[in-house]
């Protein structure tokens, strides 16, 4: 199934351009999303996404689907559906 | 009694009789109030009376910095103006950065109060405790910076700091305003009430120093500080360097960067061409305010076209929605020139570029035809006429004079339904952030004082997803009047009575915000406050805001929404199909209210409620 990345800021510079079109297996999670970005664009990603030590997500980093911050869907279970938009933004601030 | 931070002295100018004179600042002010709007407010509520005309001598400015500025703390080099807004008919005060408020206590003054009206364009020159009043003759009628050159040259003082206004002020346009160097008091319109009074600029020097009340808690307060900074994933590593334009993409991928005078957001997402990498490739340079590490400011250069060779200092987030997404343009040379030219003509850059697109709505719907545009082919995205109709609107020319005091006063005058595409709460102009994907902005915009103010009704954690003091769901509902409280309490005792700078909170000390200001609080003036006691200050400022808006006869029904807002949903992007219905914004109103201490129905802080803050006289006032 293809889903849409939208990526800003040094995480976009990362990857190339700001809408990335992926192709996963149908019933991925935002977990298997990430593990496809880490075996993609690998080291890169750390700065921006992940703590190199633990793996793990990095603080503030917010994660969308279709809008809405996965902590508020199912967490990396949540289920990914052909044609989602899932938006990955870095720490930003300032109005 | 305070021992350092504060001079001890407030200033008092008549105009209408050329005569000032100094007042001592009660400790009891400093300590209820802080500085900045605190101190603004209080003596609008205590000195304007209700029903005053804004644009008649009875009107008061306000010009306050506060304890921190010029005493090394970092972010501090700020002060609130506030008088009663012509543009909202509510509380006007707006913040403003740069050298001028820290120049203010050089001079010895916590406080400047400007009273009356000069029988001729004028303008006031303050040198420490020596004030004179100098005929605006050669001032009148110019731009900004040749306004602030002409004073510095007449002075023979390069280095006097300079407040004034643009045509737009001298014509009374509601929505001009001053500008000091290339920092606005940008907001609610009290550029016009300067021109009304035929005060052209304020021109201050000073030479003193600001006393630090323990010079070794005062490091141990200011390496925290520091250490925050430094601490900060966004403060150094990004946002020294994009400053507020990178704001841009970040709204444009959650699908609330309002476009096309709010009818295209998340269809119409120019991003490519406006965003942080475009902008990136005019800057050439960096500017900072008095004692800020951070140097956000960018200095830009427009390169193409007719722009080319165009300097201004920004555009920030505000202006790249206003004078692009807002007005349909998607490329950053046009903002850059806007820009440039709004802060030339001191017009305020986010209320004269929503009206603009305003008036470009009803063109596209027939509503304006080009008889009434005076020819101008006002379709979105044409940034020839959106140049054109600013200079008009600074001198009241044409189509210039009806749009000149905001969409509100526009859109009653065109008639025909035009309300309600004008985006404004209480006649301000709506910020850049679709509230119907942000919901607790939606309620601060709604419920804040000044009307749809960006410095108002931000709620960070929704649009950053900083989990402090708690996450928050964007979409919801539910919750969002306790945010909302927490947010403006907070906000303002911090950022508009301090002042500080409102990067401060959002990036470096969300979760010691009022720890910090308290550490630094005893540090610079020697008063003791605990955390909650910072906080309470932020409440007390916003209960005498709101009994100040209550004697001018707001109510409940004036905390609403453009009806756009309440009525279409998103149609595209990441916040598609959102929207606050008139229920949504009742059920948060209801929350916020009960919260507040306010009555449910009318918005009314109740007695007791007023005296626990030690505003028992507002109450009398209010006849509670």
């Amino acid at each position: 199934m293809k889903i849409t990345l939208h990526t800003i800021m040094g995480l976009k510079d990362v990857i190339g351009q700001r809408l990335t079109e992926i192709d996963l297996p149908q019933r991925s999670t935002i977990a298997d999303f990430l593990t496809y970005m880490r075996e993609r664009w690998g080291d890169k990603l750390s700065t921006n996404l992940f703590d190199p030590a633990s793996g793990d997500v990095l603080p503030y980093v917010r994660i969308m689907v279709n809008g809405q911050t996965i902590n508020y869907l199912k967490g990396m279970e949540t289920l990914l559906e052909e044609g989602d938009e899932v938006v990955i933004l870095p720490p930003v601030s300032g109005g | 009694m305070y021992s350092g931070g504060y001079a001890g002295k407030i200033l008092r100018i008549n105009l209408s009789n050329k005569t000032s004179r100094e007042e001592p600042l009660a400790e009891e002010m400093a300590r209820d109030f802080i500085g900045g709007a605190g101190f603004g407010i209080k003596h609008l509520f205590d000195e304007v009376r209700p029903g005053i005309d804004p644009l008649g001598p009875d009107n008061k400015l306000v010009f306050a910095p506060g304890p921190f500025t010029g005493a090394g703390v970092p972010c501090a080099s700020r002060m609130a103006v506030t008088g009663k807004s012509p543009l909202t008919g509510a509380v006007g005060m707006a913040l403003s950065g740069g050298e001028f408020p820290t120049e203010m206590k050089f001079a010895g003054w916590d406080a400047i109060i400007i009273e009356g009206k000069a029988d001729k364009p004028t303008y006031v020159a303050i040198t420490g405790k020596v004030v004179r009043f100098h005929d605006a003759d050669c001032s009148w009628g110019t731009l900004t910076s040749d306004c602030q050159q002409i004073i510095k040259n007449e002075l023979r003082d390069q280095n006097v700091r300079v407040c004034c206004i643009g045509p737009a002020g001298e014509h009374l346009s509601k929505i001009a305003c001053m500008i000091n160097e290339r920092r606005a008091v940008g907001r609610k319109g009290l550029g016009a009430v300067m021109g009304s009074k035929n005060l052209k600029a304020i021109a201050i020097r000073g030479t003193d120093s600001v006393a630090i009340a323990s010079q070794e808690k005062f490091k141990i307060a200011h390496a925290a500080m520091l250490k925050a900074f430094k601490d900060s994933p966004v403060l150094y590593p990004e946002f020294s360097h994009h400053g507020t334009p990178m704001v841009t993409d970040l709204t444009g991928a959650m699908g609330v960067l309002p476009a096309k005078n709010w009818s295209a957001t998340g269809e119409f997402v120019p991003v490519e061409g406006i965003g942080k990498d475009a902008q990136a490739t005019r800057k050439v340079g960096k500017e900072h305010c008095h004692d800020c590490p951070v140097a956000c400011s960018q200095l830009k250069v427009a390169k193409t076209g007719e722009y080319a060779g165009i300097l201004t200092e920004g555009p920030d987030f505000e202006t790249v929605y206003s004078f692009g997404s807002g007005v349909g343009i998607d490329e950053v040379d046009p903002i850059i020139a806007a820009d440039r030219l709004a802060d030339e003509l001191g017009l305020d850059s986010i209320s004269s570029g929503v009206t603009i697109s305003f008036a470009m709505e009803l063109f596209e719907k027939g509503i304006l035809t080009l008889d009434e545009t005076d020819g101008i082919d006002l379709r979105f995205g044409n940034d020839e006429a959106m140049m054109k109709v600013l200079r008009k609107m600074a001198f009241r020319d044409g189509l210039g004079d009806l749009l000149a005091d905001g969409s509100l006063a526009a859109a009653k005058r065109i008639g025909k339904g035009a309300e309600k595409y004008a985006m404004q709460i209480k006649g301000l102009e709506l910020p850049g952030y679709d509230v119907r994907g942000l919901k607790a902005h939606g309620l601060g915009f709604a419920t804040s004082y000044t009307g749809a103010d960006h410095c108002r009704g931000y709620a960070f954690q929704e649009v950053f997803g900083v989990p402090i003091p708690w996450e928050v769901d964007r979409f919801a509902i539910e919750g969002k009047g306790k945010l909302t409280i927490w947010n403006q309490d907070i906000r303002t005792v911090t950022l508009d009575c301090a002042p500080m700078c409102a990067f401060l909170l959002d990036m470096a000390v969300p979760a010691t915000a009022c720890q910090n200001m308290a550490r630094l609080m005893e540090a610079v003036t020697g008063l003791s406050f605990t955390p909650e006691e910072i906080q309470k200050v932020g409440e007390r400022v916003n209960n005498l805001a709101k009994a100040f808006n209550l004697r001018e006869g707001f109510t409940r029904a004036d905390d609403t929404l453009p009806e756009r807002l309440m009525n279409e949903p998103l149609k595209a992007g990441a916040s598609k199909g959102q929207v606050i219905s008139r229920e949504d914004l009742d059920t948060m109103l209801d929350e916020y209210y009960s919260l507040r201490g306010w009555d449910i129905k009318t918005g009314m802080p109740t007695r007791a409620k007023l005296t626990d803050l030690g505003l028992a006289y507002v109450a009398d006032a209010l006849r509670l």
